[in-house]
Protein backbone atom coordinates (compact mmCIF):
# COMPACT_ATOMS: atom_id res chain seq x y z
CA UNK A 1 0.00 0.00 0.00
CA UNK A 2 2.46 2.13 0.93
CA UNK A 3 4.56 1.46 -2.16
CA UNK A 4 1.60 2.19 -4.62
CA UNK A 5 1.09 5.88 -2.73
CA UNK A 6 4.61 6.78 -3.04
CA UNK A 7 4.10 5.92 -6.89
CA UNK A 8 1.18 7.50 -7.21
CA UNK A 9 2.79 10.70 -5.47
CA UNK A 10 5.64 10.19 -8.09
CA UNK A 11 3.15 10.76 -10.75
CA UNK A 12 1.69 14.15 -9.49
CA UNK A 13 5.26 15.22 -9.00
CA UNK A 14 5.96 14.78 -12.61
CA UNK A 15 2.95 16.17 -13.60
CA UNK A 16 4.48 20.01 -13.52
CA UNK A 17 7.31 19.17 -15.51
CA UNK A 18 5.27 17.57 -18.35
CA UNK A 19 3.00 20.42 -18.51
CA UNK A 20 6.28 23.22 -18.76
CA UNK A 21 8.14 20.05 -21.90
CA UNK A 22 4.75 20.32 -23.39
CA UNK A 23 4.68 24.13 -23.72
CA UNK A 24 8.22 24.89 -24.58
CA UNK A 25 7.64 21.60 -27.48
CA UNK A 26 8.56 22.94 -30.64
CA UNK A 27 5.69 23.45 -32.70
CA UNK A 28 4.69 23.22 -36.77
CA UNK A 29 3.01 25.72 -38.38
CA UNK A 30 -0.99 26.18 -37.13
CA UNK A 31 -2.08 27.22 -39.99
CA UNK A 32 -2.77 23.77 -40.97
CA UNK A 33 -2.63 23.05 -45.18
CA UNK A 34 -5.14 21.15 -47.23
CA UNK A 35 -2.94 17.89 -47.72
CA UNK A 36 -3.73 16.15 -50.97
CA UNK A 37 -4.62 12.11 -50.39
CA UNK A 38 -4.40 9.51 -52.93
CA UNK A 39 -6.76 6.94 -53.09
CA UNK A 40 -4.47 3.88 -53.37
CA UNK A 41 -2.10 5.19 -50.53
CA UNK A 42 -5.59 5.52 -48.23
CA UNK A 43 -7.26 2.20 -49.52
CA UNK A 44 -4.08 0.32 -48.48
CA UNK A 45 -3.28 1.72 -45.52
CA UNK A 46 -7.26 1.05 -44.06
CA UNK A 47 -7.28 -2.33 -44.69
CA UNK A 48 -11.17 -3.28 -43.92
CA UNK A 49 -11.92 0.74 -43.40
CA UNK A 50 -12.72 1.81 -46.65
CA UNK A 51 -15.81 3.60 -45.30
CA UNK A 52 -14.51 5.10 -41.86
CA UNK A 53 -11.02 6.70 -43.90
CA UNK A 54 -13.87 8.29 -46.17
CA UNK A 55 -15.46 9.35 -42.98
CA UNK A 56 -12.82 10.73 -41.49
CA UNK A 57 -11.21 12.30 -44.75
CA UNK A 58 -14.51 14.19 -44.84
CA UNK A 59 -14.16 15.49 -41.39
CA UNK A 60 -10.70 16.70 -42.07
CA UNK A 61 -12.09 18.27 -45.05
CA UNK A 62 -15.31 19.95 -42.88
CA UNK A 63 -12.82 20.93 -40.05
CA UNK A 64 -10.57 23.07 -42.60
CA UNK A 65 -13.95 24.35 -44.78
CA UNK A 66 -14.91 25.74 -41.28
CA UNK A 67 -11.90 27.45 -40.35
CA UNK A 68 -11.88 29.34 -43.82
CA UNK A 69 -15.42 30.08 -43.19
CA UNK A 70 -15.37 31.46 -40.08
CA UNK A 71 -11.75 33.13 -40.85
CA UNK A 72 -9.63 31.18 -37.70
CA UNK A 73 -6.03 31.68 -40.32
CA UNK A 74 -6.50 34.81 -40.07
CA UNK A 75 -3.38 35.77 -42.05
CA UNK A 76 -5.13 33.51 -45.15
CA UNK A 77 -7.69 32.30 -46.88
CA UNK A 78 -7.62 28.97 -49.64
CA UNK A 79 -5.49 29.18 -52.13
CA UNK A 80 -6.43 27.85 -55.48
CA UNK A 81 -4.61 25.05 -55.08
CA UNK A 82 -5.89 24.27 -51.50
CA UNK A 83 -9.77 24.58 -53.50
CA UNK A 84 -8.05 22.52 -56.13
CA UNK A 85 -6.65 19.54 -53.39
CA UNK A 86 -9.91 19.74 -51.61
CA UNK A 87 -12.20 19.17 -54.64
CA UNK A 88 -9.71 16.04 -55.13
CA UNK A 89 -10.18 15.10 -51.86
CA UNK A 90 -13.93 14.56 -52.56
CA UNK A 91 -13.08 12.49 -55.37
CA UNK A 92 -11.01 10.03 -52.73
CA UNK A 93 -13.71 10.01 -50.65
CA UNK A 94 -15.83 8.85 -53.41
CA UNK A 95 -14.29 6.29 -54.59
CA UNK A 96 -13.97 4.79 -50.76
CA UNK A 97 -17.61 5.55 -50.52
CA UNK A 98 -19.20 5.74 -53.27
CA UNK A 99 -22.63 6.00 -51.96
CA UNK A 100 -21.42 8.63 -49.62
CA UNK A 101 -23.95 11.64 -49.98
CA UNK A 102 -23.08 14.53 -47.96
CA UNK A 103 -19.37 14.97 -49.61
CA UNK A 104 -21.23 15.82 -52.74
CA UNK A 105 -23.42 17.90 -51.01
CA UNK A 106 -20.48 19.87 -49.31
CA UNK A 107 -19.17 19.82 -53.19
CA UNK A 108 -22.21 20.73 -55.34
CA UNK A 109 -23.58 23.71 -52.49
CA UNK A 110 -20.34 25.38 -51.23
CA UNK A 111 -17.30 24.91 -53.23
CA UNK A 112 -18.46 26.02 -56.86
CA UNK A 113 -18.92 29.71 -54.94
CA UNK A 114 -15.34 29.33 -53.97
CA UNK A 115 -13.83 28.44 -57.31
CA UNK A 116 -16.35 30.59 -59.38
CA UNK A 117 -13.77 32.07 -61.79
CA UNK A 118 -11.61 29.02 -62.29
CA UNK A 119 -13.26 27.10 -65.20
CA UNK A 120 -11.88 23.81 -65.09
CA UNK A 121 -12.09 23.77 -61.22
CA UNK A 122 -16.31 23.83 -62.06
CA UNK A 123 -16.10 21.15 -64.66
CA UNK A 124 -13.98 18.97 -62.64
CA UNK A 125 -16.82 19.71 -60.01
CA UNK A 126 -19.66 18.97 -62.29
CA UNK A 127 -17.65 15.91 -63.04
CA UNK A 128 -17.29 14.58 -59.97
CA UNK A 129 -21.08 15.04 -59.41
CA UNK A 130 -22.52 13.35 -62.41
CA UNK A 131 -20.06 10.34 -61.32
CA UNK A 132 -21.22 10.24 -57.95
CA UNK A 133 -25.22 10.69 -59.35
CA UNK A 134 -24.85 7.31 -60.85
CA UNK A 135 -24.92 6.34 -57.79
CA UNK A 136 -26.44 8.44 -55.39
CA UNK A 137 -30.05 8.44 -56.60
CA UNK A 138 -30.61 12.43 -55.51
CA UNK A 139 -32.27 15.05 -57.41
CA UNK A 140 -29.80 17.81 -55.40
CA UNK A 141 -26.69 16.32 -57.52
CA UNK A 142 -27.78 17.03 -61.08
CA UNK A 143 -29.77 19.97 -60.01
CA UNK A 144 -26.29 21.11 -59.00
CA UNK A 145 -24.88 20.50 -62.09
CA UNK A 146 -27.38 22.14 -64.15
CA UNK A 147 -27.07 25.21 -61.92
CA UNK A 148 -23.03 25.11 -62.48
CA UNK A 149 -23.57 25.40 -65.83
CA UNK A 150 -26.46 28.32 -66.12
CA UNK A 151 -25.09 30.78 -62.88
CA UNK A 152 -21.31 30.14 -63.18
CA UNK A 153 -19.97 28.67 -66.59
CA UNK A 154 -23.16 30.64 -68.68
CA UNK A 155 -24.34 27.49 -70.34
CA UNK A 156 -28.15 27.91 -70.34
CA UNK A 157 -28.64 25.10 -72.21
CA UNK A 158 -26.49 22.43 -70.54
CA UNK A 159 -27.99 24.03 -67.41
CA UNK A 160 -31.61 23.45 -68.56
CA UNK A 161 -30.51 19.22 -69.36
CA UNK A 162 -29.35 19.06 -66.08
CA UNK A 163 -32.02 21.16 -64.30
CA UNK A 164 -34.44 18.74 -66.44
CA UNK A 165 -33.01 15.45 -65.25
CA UNK A 166 -32.96 16.66 -61.55
CA UNK A 167 -37.03 17.59 -62.17
CA UNK A 168 -37.42 14.23 -63.30
CA UNK A 169 -35.79 12.67 -60.08
CA UNK A 170 -37.58 11.26 -56.73
CA UNK A 171 -38.38 14.50 -54.40
CA UNK A 172 -37.42 17.11 -56.83
CA UNK A 173 -39.52 20.18 -56.08
CA UNK A 174 -42.21 21.05 -58.45
CA UNK A 175 -40.66 24.85 -59.37
CA UNK A 176 -37.60 22.50 -61.63
CA UNK A 177 -40.08 21.87 -64.17
CA UNK A 178 -41.03 25.41 -65.03
CA UNK A 179 -37.28 26.50 -64.45
CA UNK A 180 -36.21 24.03 -66.90
CA UNK A 181 -38.48 25.57 -69.95
CA UNK A 182 -37.35 29.09 -69.11
CA UNK A 183 -34.16 28.46 -69.33
CA UNK A 184 -33.82 26.98 -72.81
CA UNK A 185 -36.23 29.96 -73.99
CA UNK A 186 -33.77 31.95 -72.60
CA UNK A 187 -31.30 30.56 -74.66
CA UNK A 188 -33.08 31.11 -77.60
CA UNK A 189 -34.69 27.13 -77.78
CA UNK A 190 -37.97 28.36 -77.95
CA UNK A 191 -38.66 25.57 -80.12
CA UNK A 192 -37.04 23.25 -77.02
CA UNK A 193 -38.48 25.27 -74.18
CA UNK A 194 -42.47 24.21 -75.86
CA UNK A 195 -41.54 20.76 -75.79
CA UNK A 196 -40.25 20.32 -72.32
CA UNK A 197 -42.75 21.67 -71.26
CA UNK A 198 -45.82 19.74 -72.93
CA UNK A 199 -43.93 16.96 -71.87
CA UNK A 200 -43.90 18.45 -68.09
CA UNK A 201 -47.83 18.89 -68.63
CA UNK A 202 -48.35 15.49 -69.55
CA UNK A 203 -46.55 14.07 -66.83
CA UNK A 204 -47.67 16.53 -63.73
CA UNK A 205 -50.84 14.90 -61.51
CA UNK A 206 -50.63 17.98 -58.86
CA UNK A 207 -53.40 21.19 -60.75
CA UNK A 208 -51.42 24.13 -59.27
CA UNK A 209 -48.23 22.78 -61.35
CA UNK A 210 -50.53 22.13 -64.38
CA UNK A 211 -51.83 25.29 -64.50
CA UNK A 212 -48.53 27.04 -64.41
CA UNK A 213 -47.16 25.08 -66.86
CA UNK A 214 -50.35 25.53 -68.82
CA UNK A 215 -49.35 29.43 -68.26
CA UNK A 216 -45.86 28.63 -69.37
CA UNK A 217 -46.54 26.80 -72.32
CA UNK A 218 -49.10 29.54 -73.70
CA UNK A 219 -46.24 32.05 -73.31
CA UNK A 220 -44.13 29.76 -75.17
CA UNK A 221 -46.43 29.58 -78.07
CA UNK A 222 -46.83 33.40 -78.11
CA UNK A 223 -43.37 33.47 -78.46
CA UNK A 224 -42.60 31.03 -80.85
CA UNK A 225 -45.49 32.55 -83.27
CA UNK A 226 -44.11 36.12 -82.76
CA UNK A 227 -40.40 34.80 -83.77
CA UNK A 228 -41.89 33.47 -86.78
CA UNK A 229 -43.40 36.57 -87.60
CA UNK A 230 -40.10 38.49 -87.29
CA UNK A 231 -38.55 35.80 -89.75
CA UNK A 232 -40.79 36.52 -91.99
CA UNK A 233 -40.38 40.15 -92.20
CA UNK A 234 -36.65 40.05 -92.17
CA UNK A 235 -36.96 37.69 -95.40
CA UNK A 236 -39.51 40.93 -96.85
CA UNK A 237 -37.71 43.73 -95.61
CA UNK A 238 -34.04 42.32 -95.09
CA UNK A 239 -33.62 44.00 -91.42
CA UNK A 240 -35.21 43.42 -88.37
CA UNK A 241 -38.08 45.80 -86.85
CA UNK A 242 -37.58 48.25 -84.53
CA UNK A 243 -41.05 47.47 -82.88
CA UNK A 244 -43.14 44.79 -82.51
CA UNK A 245 -46.32 47.11 -84.22
CA UNK A 246 -44.39 47.05 -87.35
CA UNK A 247 -45.49 43.38 -87.50
CA UNK A 248 -48.99 44.39 -87.52
CA UNK A 249 -48.27 47.77 -89.63
CA UNK A 250 -47.09 45.29 -91.95
CA UNK A 251 -49.77 43.05 -92.37
CA UNK A 252 -48.02 39.79 -91.06
CA UNK A 253 -50.11 39.72 -87.48
CA UNK A 254 -53.56 40.82 -86.49
CA UNK A 255 -52.22 41.73 -83.28
CA UNK A 256 -49.43 41.32 -80.53
CA UNK A 257 -50.79 38.68 -78.28
CA UNK A 258 -50.60 38.77 -74.89
CA UNK A 259 -47.86 37.64 -72.13
CA UNK A 260 -49.93 35.38 -69.88
CA UNK A 261 -47.59 36.98 -66.88
CA UNK A 262 -48.57 40.03 -67.39
CA UNK A 263 -45.63 41.89 -69.21
CA UNK A 264 -44.90 43.25 -72.53
CA UNK A 265 -43.35 41.20 -75.47
CA UNK A 266 -40.42 43.07 -77.27
CA UNK A 267 -37.69 42.67 -79.88
CA UNK A 268 -34.42 42.05 -77.83
CA UNK A 269 -32.02 44.63 -80.46
CA UNK A 270 -28.63 42.11 -80.70
CA UNK A 271 -30.43 39.32 -81.88
CA UNK A 272 -33.38 40.30 -83.23
CA UNK A 273 -35.77 37.48 -81.02
CA UNK A 274 -38.28 38.11 -78.93
CA UNK A 275 -38.55 37.93 -75.22
CA UNK A 276 -41.01 39.58 -72.79
CA UNK A 277 -40.54 42.28 -70.06
CA UNK A 278 -41.98 39.43 -67.25
CA UNK A 279 -39.05 37.36 -67.94
CA UNK A 280 -41.11 34.61 -67.95
CA UNK A 281 -42.60 34.78 -64.12
CA UNK A 282 -46.18 36.70 -63.13
CA UNK A 283 -45.61 40.29 -62.98
CA UNK A 284 -46.52 41.81 -59.02
CA UNK A 285 -49.00 44.33 -59.42
CA UNK A 286 -47.57 47.61 -57.38
CA UNK A 287 -49.17 48.36 -54.46
CA UNK A 288 -51.20 51.64 -53.99
CA UNK A 289 -50.68 53.37 -51.39
CA UNK A 290 -53.53 55.48 -50.08
CA UNK B 1 -13.76 -41.77 -29.62
CA UNK B 2 -15.06 -38.47 -31.31
CA UNK B 3 -13.76 -34.67 -30.87
CA UNK B 4 -17.12 -33.74 -29.24
CA UNK B 5 -15.63 -34.33 -25.95
CA UNK B 6 -12.91 -32.10 -27.22
CA UNK B 7 -14.75 -29.22 -28.54
CA UNK B 8 -17.41 -29.20 -25.26
CA UNK B 9 -14.44 -28.69 -22.89
CA UNK B 10 -12.94 -25.94 -25.41
CA UNK B 11 -16.07 -24.46 -25.48
CA UNK B 12 -16.35 -24.44 -21.49
CA UNK B 13 -13.01 -23.40 -21.05
CA UNK B 14 -13.28 -20.78 -24.22
CA UNK B 15 -16.24 -19.19 -22.16
CA UNK B 16 -14.54 -18.87 -18.62
CA UNK B 17 -11.78 -16.60 -20.34
CA UNK B 18 -11.48 -13.12 -19.30
CA UNK B 19 -11.15 -12.17 -22.93
CA UNK B 20 -14.92 -12.83 -23.75
CA UNK B 21 -16.17 -10.75 -21.37
CA UNK B 22 -13.49 -8.26 -21.78
CA UNK B 23 -13.76 -7.79 -25.44
CA UNK B 24 -17.76 -7.49 -25.52
CA UNK B 25 -17.13 -4.87 -22.74
CA UNK B 26 -14.37 -3.39 -25.30
CA UNK B 27 -17.64 -3.01 -27.49
CA UNK B 28 -20.32 -1.70 -25.86
CA UNK B 29 -17.32 0.97 -24.94
CA UNK B 30 -16.11 1.73 -28.75
CA UNK B 31 -20.20 2.07 -29.45
CA UNK B 32 -19.63 4.94 -27.22
CA UNK B 33 -16.71 6.26 -29.64
CA UNK B 34 -18.46 6.16 -32.37
CA UNK B 35 -21.26 8.04 -31.48
CA UNK B 36 -18.59 10.71 -30.30
CA UNK B 37 -16.71 10.18 -33.82
CA UNK B 38 -20.01 10.96 -35.40
CA UNK B 39 -20.64 13.75 -33.69
CA UNK B 40 -17.68 15.82 -35.25
CA UNK B 41 -19.23 14.91 -38.77
CA UNK B 42 -21.16 17.20 -40.93
CA UNK B 43 -24.84 15.42 -42.59
CA UNK B 44 -25.51 11.93 -41.94
CA UNK B 45 -24.13 11.25 -38.59
CA UNK B 46 -25.96 8.09 -38.40
CA UNK B 47 -23.72 6.51 -41.29
CA UNK B 48 -20.66 7.94 -39.89
CA UNK B 49 -21.38 6.12 -36.11
CA UNK B 50 -22.59 2.48 -38.36
CA UNK B 51 -19.46 3.09 -40.43
CA UNK B 52 -17.52 2.95 -37.00
CA UNK B 53 -19.47 0.62 -34.95
CA UNK B 54 -20.27 -2.20 -37.59
CA UNK B 55 -16.44 -1.75 -38.63
CA UNK B 56 -15.10 -1.88 -34.69
CA UNK B 57 -17.62 -5.42 -34.93
CA UNK B 58 -15.80 -6.66 -37.82
CA UNK B 59 -12.71 -6.20 -36.15
CA UNK B 60 -13.21 -7.41 -32.49
CA UNK B 61 -14.70 -10.62 -33.79
CA UNK B 62 -11.77 -11.01 -36.28
CA UNK B 63 -9.69 -10.80 -33.12
CA UNK B 64 -11.33 -12.61 -30.55
CA UNK B 65 -11.77 -15.79 -33.08
CA UNK B 66 -7.48 -15.30 -33.14
CA UNK B 67 -6.88 -14.99 -29.67
CA UNK B 68 -9.27 -18.12 -28.76
CA UNK B 69 -7.95 -20.14 -30.99
CA UNK B 70 -4.47 -19.65 -31.13
CA UNK B 71 -4.31 -19.18 -27.29
CA UNK B 72 -6.38 -22.51 -26.27
CA UNK B 73 -5.01 -24.40 -28.48
CA UNK B 74 -1.13 -23.07 -27.05
CA UNK B 75 -2.64 -23.43 -23.36
CA UNK B 76 -3.12 -27.19 -23.74
CA UNK B 77 0.41 -28.17 -25.31
CA UNK B 78 2.43 -25.46 -22.09
CA UNK B 79 0.02 -27.12 -19.48
CA UNK B 80 0.53 -30.37 -20.86
CA UNK B 81 -3.06 -30.73 -21.01
CA UNK B 82 -2.65 -32.23 -24.30
CA UNK B 83 -0.89 -35.30 -22.98
CA UNK B 84 -3.60 -36.39 -20.99
CA UNK B 85 -6.38 -35.96 -23.79
CA UNK B 86 -4.18 -37.68 -26.44
CA UNK B 87 -3.71 -40.70 -23.66
CA UNK B 88 -7.42 -41.05 -24.13
CA UNK B 89 -8.29 -43.50 -26.96
CA UNK B 90 -8.30 -40.01 -29.12
CA UNK B 91 -6.51 -39.59 -32.68
CA UNK B 92 -4.60 -36.75 -32.97
CA UNK B 93 -6.74 -35.61 -35.82
CA UNK B 94 -9.98 -35.71 -33.93
CA UNK B 95 -8.03 -33.73 -30.97
CA UNK B 96 -7.59 -30.77 -33.74
CA UNK B 97 -11.30 -31.21 -35.16
CA UNK B 98 -12.55 -31.35 -31.27
CA UNK B 99 -10.37 -27.50 -30.74
CA UNK B 100 -11.93 -26.43 -33.78
CA UNK B 101 -15.19 -27.08 -33.03
CA UNK B 102 -14.98 -25.74 -29.72
CA UNK B 103 -13.52 -22.18 -30.85
CA UNK B 104 -16.79 -22.22 -33.02
CA UNK B 105 -19.06 -22.60 -30.80
CA UNK B 106 -17.05 -19.84 -28.70
CA UNK B 107 -16.81 -17.43 -31.83
CA UNK B 108 -20.56 -17.63 -32.44
CA UNK B 109 -21.39 -17.06 -29.21
CA UNK B 110 -19.18 -13.73 -29.32
CA UNK B 111 -20.70 -13.04 -32.73
CA UNK B 112 -24.32 -13.30 -31.36
CA UNK B 113 -23.96 -11.39 -28.40
CA UNK B 114 -22.15 -9.15 -30.48
CA UNK B 115 -24.88 -8.69 -32.88
CA UNK B 116 -26.68 -7.51 -30.21
CA UNK B 117 -24.72 -5.16 -28.38
CA UNK B 118 -23.96 -3.31 -32.08
CA UNK B 119 -27.87 -3.68 -33.17
CA UNK B 120 -29.03 -1.95 -30.33
CA UNK B 121 -26.49 0.52 -29.77
CA UNK B 122 -26.99 1.48 -33.62
CA UNK B 123 -30.78 1.36 -33.15
CA UNK B 124 -30.45 4.01 -30.28
CA UNK B 125 -28.11 5.80 -32.20
CA UNK B 126 -30.16 6.30 -35.23
CA UNK B 127 -33.82 6.89 -33.11
CA UNK B 128 -32.28 10.06 -31.37
CA UNK B 129 -29.93 11.31 -33.94
CA UNK B 130 -31.66 14.95 -34.90
CA UNK B 131 -31.80 14.18 -39.08
CA UNK B 132 -33.64 16.08 -42.18
CA UNK B 133 -33.57 13.13 -43.49
CA UNK B 134 -33.65 9.68 -41.01
CA UNK B 135 -30.91 7.02 -41.76
CA UNK B 136 -33.15 4.08 -41.67
CA UNK B 137 -31.52 0.59 -40.01
CA UNK B 138 -32.28 -2.78 -41.27
CA UNK B 139 -32.01 -4.95 -39.11
CA UNK B 140 -31.92 -8.12 -41.47
CA UNK B 141 -28.57 -6.14 -43.14
CA UNK B 142 -26.92 -6.06 -40.34
CA UNK B 143 -27.70 -10.00 -39.20
CA UNK B 144 -26.55 -11.03 -42.62
CA UNK B 145 -23.24 -9.70 -41.84
CA UNK B 146 -22.82 -11.32 -38.65
CA UNK B 147 -23.63 -14.26 -40.25
CA UNK B 148 -20.82 -13.55 -42.90
CA UNK B 149 -18.25 -12.10 -39.90
CA UNK B 150 -19.35 -15.50 -38.07
CA UNK B 151 -17.85 -17.36 -41.05
CA UNK B 152 -14.76 -15.50 -41.48
CA UNK B 153 -14.41 -15.97 -37.57
CA UNK B 154 -14.92 -19.86 -38.14
CA UNK B 155 -11.87 -19.37 -41.23
CA UNK B 156 -9.42 -17.39 -38.86
CA UNK B 157 -10.23 -19.78 -36.17
CA UNK B 158 -9.14 -22.90 -38.39
CA UNK B 159 -6.13 -20.32 -39.65
CA UNK B 160 -5.61 -19.82 -35.24
CA UNK B 161 -5.51 -23.35 -34.82
CA UNK B 162 -2.77 -24.34 -37.51
CA UNK B 163 -0.65 -21.63 -36.62
CA UNK B 164 -0.82 -22.79 -33.23
CA UNK B 165 0.58 -26.13 -34.34
CA UNK B 166 3.29 -24.43 -36.61
CA UNK B 167 4.66 -22.20 -34.22
CA UNK B 168 6.75 -22.83 -31.30
CA UNK B 169 5.62 -19.59 -30.02
CA UNK B 170 2.50 -18.28 -29.15
CA UNK B 171 2.76 -14.59 -29.72
CA UNK B 172 4.77 -15.33 -33.66
CA UNK B 173 1.71 -17.39 -34.22
CA UNK B 174 -0.37 -14.79 -32.86
CA UNK B 175 0.99 -12.23 -35.31
CA UNK B 176 0.99 -14.25 -38.10
CA UNK B 177 -2.72 -14.77 -37.72
CA UNK B 178 -3.22 -10.97 -37.49
CA UNK B 179 -0.94 -10.71 -40.50
CA UNK B 180 -2.54 -13.04 -42.30
CA UNK B 181 -5.97 -11.09 -42.02
CA UNK B 182 -4.78 -8.15 -42.56
CA UNK B 183 -3.22 -9.50 -45.44
CA UNK B 184 -6.43 -11.12 -46.65
CA UNK B 185 -8.80 -7.58 -46.55
CA UNK B 186 -5.91 -5.87 -48.86
CA UNK B 187 -5.86 -8.75 -51.24
CA UNK B 188 -8.86 -7.59 -53.33
CA UNK B 189 -7.89 -3.85 -53.50
CA UNK B 190 -4.25 -4.58 -54.10
CA UNK B 191 -5.19 -7.05 -57.12
CA UNK B 192 -7.51 -3.73 -58.18
CA UNK B 193 -4.82 -1.25 -57.99
CA UNK B 194 -2.00 -3.50 -59.26
CA UNK B 195 -3.88 -4.98 -62.70
CA UNK B 196 -5.32 -0.80 -63.36
CA UNK B 197 -1.75 0.62 -62.98
CA UNK B 198 0.64 0.82 -66.06
CA UNK B 199 3.66 0.91 -63.90
CA UNK B 200 3.58 -3.08 -62.84
CA UNK B 201 5.14 -5.37 -65.09
CA UNK B 202 3.11 -8.10 -66.12
CA UNK B 203 5.45 -10.53 -64.20
CA UNK B 204 4.65 -8.70 -60.92
CA UNK B 205 0.77 -8.48 -62.40
CA UNK B 206 1.11 -12.23 -62.31
CA UNK B 207 2.10 -12.46 -59.05
CA UNK B 208 -0.83 -10.49 -57.65
CA UNK B 209 -3.45 -12.54 -59.36
CA UNK B 210 -1.81 -15.73 -58.47
CA UNK B 211 -1.68 -14.47 -54.81
CA UNK B 212 -5.26 -13.52 -55.37
CA UNK B 213 -6.48 -16.87 -56.08
CA UNK B 214 -4.67 -18.56 -53.49
CA UNK B 215 -4.51 -16.38 -50.54
CA UNK B 216 -7.12 -16.43 -48.34
CA UNK B 217 -9.92 -13.35 -49.07
CA UNK B 218 -11.24 -12.24 -46.10
CA UNK B 219 -12.65 -8.78 -48.02
CA UNK B 220 -15.52 -11.28 -49.04
CA UNK B 221 -16.75 -11.11 -45.65
CA UNK B 222 -17.12 -7.38 -45.57
CA UNK B 223 -20.25 -5.87 -46.74
CA UNK B 224 -20.77 -3.21 -44.28
CA UNK B 225 -21.65 -1.23 -46.59
CA UNK B 226 -24.42 -3.01 -47.94
CA UNK B 227 -25.85 -2.42 -44.19
CA UNK B 228 -25.05 1.09 -44.68
CA UNK B 229 -26.26 1.66 -47.65
CA UNK B 230 -29.68 0.94 -48.70
CA UNK B 231 -29.12 1.34 -52.34
CA UNK B 232 -26.80 -1.93 -52.54
CA UNK B 233 -27.48 -4.60 -53.49
CA UNK B 234 -26.42 -8.09 -53.12
CA UNK B 235 -27.87 -11.18 -54.33
CA UNK B 236 -28.53 -14.42 -52.42
CA UNK B 237 -26.08 -16.06 -54.96
CA UNK B 238 -22.75 -13.73 -53.29
CA UNK B 239 -23.98 -15.38 -49.82
CA UNK B 240 -24.26 -18.80 -51.19
CA UNK B 241 -20.66 -18.71 -52.33
CA UNK B 242 -18.65 -17.11 -49.79
CA UNK B 243 -20.93 -20.10 -47.09
CA UNK B 244 -19.30 -22.09 -50.21
CA UNK B 245 -16.14 -20.96 -50.12
CA UNK B 246 -15.20 -20.38 -46.70
CA UNK B 247 -16.82 -23.96 -45.91
CA UNK B 248 -14.16 -25.56 -48.78
CA UNK B 249 -10.90 -23.42 -47.67
CA UNK B 250 -11.79 -24.24 -43.83
CA UNK B 251 -11.57 -27.45 -44.42
CA UNK B 252 -8.20 -27.53 -46.24
CA UNK B 253 -7.02 -25.17 -43.14
CA UNK B 254 -8.46 -28.07 -40.96
CA UNK B 255 -6.80 -30.51 -43.18
CA UNK B 256 -2.97 -29.23 -43.10
CA UNK B 257 -3.51 -28.50 -39.20
CA UNK B 258 -4.28 -32.59 -38.44
CA UNK B 259 -0.95 -33.49 -40.81
CA UNK B 260 1.18 -31.45 -39.25
CA UNK B 261 -0.13 -32.23 -35.57
CA UNK B 262 -0.04 -36.09 -36.63
CA UNK B 263 3.69 -35.60 -37.22
CA UNK B 264 4.46 -33.45 -34.96
CA UNK B 265 6.59 -34.01 -31.60
CA UNK B 266 5.16 -33.17 -28.23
Amino acid sequence: MKRLLVAFLLVVVSIPFMLKADKSKPRVNEVAPVLPYSYSQVLLSSPGLRSPAADLLFMNLCYLTGNDVFNRWKERKFTEEEWKRLIENVEVIEKLDPYYFDPLYYLGSYVPWKVEKNRELLLRINSILLQGNRRVKDWRLPFFVGFNYFYFLGDKVKGAKYLKLASQMKGAPSYLKLLVPRLYAESGRINLAIAVTYEELKRAKEEPVKKELKRRLKALIAMKELDRALELYRRRFGKCPSDLKELVKSGIIMSIPEDPYGGKFYIEKGKCSVWTTSNLRPVKEPTSSR
Amino acid sequence: MNPFPVAKITFEELLKEKSFIGLLTLEVFLLFVSKLISNVVAGDTVKVAMDFALSFFFFTVALYSVFVSVGSTFRDVSDRVVYLILSKPLKRSDYVIGKFLGCTLAVALFTFLSFFIVTSGILTISSTANLYVPHVVVVERVFLLSLLVFLMGVFLSAFGILFAILFTSQVLALISAIFLFLAGLELSPVKELVVSSKYVSPVNKLIVQIAYYLFPNFSLFDVKDYVVHLAIKVSPLFFASVFIYSLIYTSAVLLVATYLFDRREL
